[in-house]
């Protein structure tokens, strides 16, 4: 048998005159790049079965981020925080009979009572009161009494406010209120319990009694009744009908003007997550024996996707993720380093084609940071795929933050050059005869 | 036909044992253009270790070797690749194909490592492949080819980075007897028109179709028969 072309022409390149040289052997790192993704593509189903760590690491960042940030959207969107951990207990016994004054069901002591409570961050009751003037004259019976800067005795009557309201209160219920002072103190159980003949105002009760600090010892007259104020609201939180109020100790106010005209609140701050358990004790907390004349208003239910437990079950399954990430790289770095030994004789090969150590290096580093990024990917698009899938069964709005989207690739990315290092390095360091000889 | 491709001076290769290897004596080797050379000797006698050496692929251990008037002994690890890259031209006996790809990806990896655009790389290998006859088979993958065919997509290779000189171990070592006969003429018929051929073969009919013959027996090369026109 004859070959199609014994007739070799002799080469042209025969003639040349200048030797080869010992220039540095170079690759155009286009190339390199080329036979990086042809070596990965040309392994289809191991390049897959070598990225699954990866993948499922990446993914599972991207799903835990991603349906924490749906979770917390929702919230913020239908249901802040603070309405959340609002409990209101009103004397529903008093709000059924509401001509029927005698009737107050509340014990005096309301904050003491429930702030031993699991989960109760301050509470406190508050009511509002009508103090009727003293009956001079039979007629001016009934009257709403002055509440003034100045003793009323002597009849100067002076910088009255007609808007003026009493309060009874107690420290809790400012404090539960969010409420903040501007100047000095709030009840405390001492006052609450002793009856002290102290007030606190609030801003605008305050500026119409010419009160701008409790450092000049002031004193508000209700009727003939003097109080010392011991606080000045700053701002009232969530009970702004307290802006014109003068507030009394809960116990002391009763005592002095009687039974509040509406029924009293009271008003009960919880932790995260405690709100509707404290709704159910606060009734028994506060009247063991009739624990029906009080009623708790909880909050919407919710179930709450940033309380505690859930906090740390993120941090668990966000750890779970970075141990998929590890046997990821782990993955590739042990399929690579296979690699190596079993693709000895290519790497031989290239070796005599003029590759140099950093050739081959660069090669097979290409190739796992292609694996890496390549799983990232992957691993992105499993994960928003589950962001969406978890939001869309519970018919939320998918929350996520873009820069996820680049975090987990990049990610991958680090897994791959990470895992690529070492065998890289034993593969450039494989002299070419020994190489040759494998297969 | 003056100018010599290879020059060896005391050339030697010891593998450091234990126990130590004198795989190659110190040896005087020289190899002119258009030499057709075959290198016979029994197993192990260590002629695999001299063409390492002449394809740098090894360094030796004592001498001076000058390869296509380059002299290599001061020579860094990557200026050795670029100077084998461009004047060696390598056959196996196992062809190292990359089995993945194709005949003409294969054949164009000759002058990947000498910053050589693909579009030339490409271009020269269709022409290598016309020469040693594959054309029809340029798209295929080595599996689906017989051995001599991947012998020829092998020899292709080799002279698409247009080396200075072709080394050859065992190119037919795990070849049929027409199949090697059909390889050795290919090689006559290349020597023909100018190319440098340095073959190891431990089969003497082979041998004989050499213009020159080196005998190596316990690392010591002797010139069994000069050139002949
Ligand atoms: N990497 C090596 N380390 C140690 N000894 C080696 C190595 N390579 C070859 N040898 C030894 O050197 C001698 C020559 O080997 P080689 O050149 O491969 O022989 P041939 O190719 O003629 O069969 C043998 O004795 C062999 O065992
Ligand atoms: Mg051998």
């Amino acid at each position: 048998m004859k070959w199609p072309n014994l007739k070799w022409p002799r080469p042209q390149w025969l003639h040349r005159h200048q030797p080869a040289g010992a220039a540095p052997s170079r690759v155009r790192s286009r190339d390199q790049l080329r036979e990086a993704v042809a070596s990965i593509a040309c392994r289809p189903v191991r390049s897959l079965l070598t990225i699954t760590g990866t993948v499922l690491g990446c993914a599972a960042f991207v799903a835990i981020l991603g349906l924490t940030d749906t979770a917390r959207g929702q919230i913020t969107s239908r249901f802040n925080e603070l309405e959340a951990t609002t409990v209101t207990v009103v004397d529903a016994n008093a709000q059924a009979n509401q001509a029927d004054r005698t009737i107050y069901s509340f014990p005096d002591d309301v904050g003491a009572r429930l702030r031993p409570l699991n989960g109760v961050v301050d509470a406190g009751v508050y009511f509002s009161l009508y103090v009727a003037r003293p009956a001079l004259t039979p007629g001016q019976s009934g009257d709403r009494a002055t509440i003034a800067n100045r003793p009323q005795s002597d009849g100067l009557g002076s910088a009255t406010g007609a808007s003026l309201t009493v309060w009874g209160t107690e420290g809790g219920a400012l404090a539960a209120a969010g409420a903040s002072l501007a100047s000095g103190v709030w009840f405390d159980d001492f006052h609450l319990l002793t009856d002290q003949p102290v007030a606190v105002l609030g801003p605008a009760a305050a500026a119409s009694l010419g009160v701008a600090t409790v450092r000049t010892n002031p004193t508000v007259f209700v009727g003939d009744d003097s109080y010392t104020v011991i606080g000045l609201l700053a701002d009232c939180g969530a009970l702004p009908e307290l802006g014109n109020a003068v507030m009394l100790p809960a116990p002391l106010a009763r005592q002095r003007y009687g039974n509040p005209t509406n029924p009293a609140h009271a008003l009960i701050r919880t932790d995260l997550g405690a709100a509707r358990l404290i709704a159910r004790q606060a009734p028994y907390a506060l009247d063991q024996s009739h624990p029906e004349n009080l009623s708790a208003v909880p909050p919407p239910d919710w179930s709450m996707v940033t309380d505690d437990v859930n906090a740390s079950l993120n941090g668990l399954l966000l750890g779970l993720a970075a141990v998929a990430l590890i046997i990821g790289c782990v993955a590739i770095a042990n399929t690579t380093l296979v690699a190596v030994m079993e693709r000895a004789g290519e790497i031989g090969l290239r070796q005599a084609l003029g590759a140099k150590p950093v050739h081959i290096m660069v090669q097979f580093l290409t190739e796992s940071v292609i694996l890496g990024l390549l799983g990232g990917v992957l691993g992105s698009a499993v994960g928003v795929a589950a962001v969406i899938v978890g939001a869309v069964a519970r018919q939320w709005t998918p929350v996520l933050d873009p820069w996820l989207l680049l975090l987990a690739p990049a990610a991958g990315l680090v897994v791959g050059a990470l895992a690529g290092l070492y065998p890289a390095w034993r593969a450039s360091r494989l002299p070419p005869a020994t190489a040759l000889q494998r297969l | 036909m003056t100018d010599p491709v290879i020059e060896l001076r005391q050339v030697a290769r010891t593998y450091p044992g234990p126990p130590p290897v004198h795989a190659l004596r110190p040896t005087d080797l020289t190899i002119q253009a258009g030499d057709f050379a075959a290198v016979v000797g029994p197993s192990g006698s260590g002629k695999s270790t001299l063409l390492n050496l002449l394809g740098l692929l090894d360094r030796p251990t004592g001498g001076s070797y000058i390869l296509d008037g380059q002299p290599t002994e001061r020579l860094s690890p990557a200026q050795l690749a670029g100077l084998r890259g461009r004047s060696v031209g390598f056959v196996f006996q196992s062809f190292h194909l990359l089995n993945h790809r194709t005949v003409l990806d294969n054949v164009a990896l000759a002058g990947l490592y000498d910053h050589r655009p693909r579009s030339e790389r490409l271009a020269r290998a269709a022409e290598m492949i016309d020469l040693v006859g594959l054309t029809p088979r340029l798209g295929a993958l080595p599996a689906t080819l017989s051995g001599g065919e991947r012998q020829r997509v092998a020899i292709a290779r080799a002279l698409a980075s247009r080396p200075a000189v072709l080394l050859c171990d065992e190119p037919t070592g795990n070849l049929d007897s027409a199949r090697s006969q059909e390889i050795v003429e290919l090689f006559e018929s290349m020597n023909q028109a100018g190319f440098t051929i340095v073959m190891v073969t431990h089969d003497e009919a082979l041998a004989a179709r050499a213009r020159r013959r080196l005998d190596v027996l316990d690392g010591q090369v002797h010139e069994a028969r000069a050139a002949r026109p």
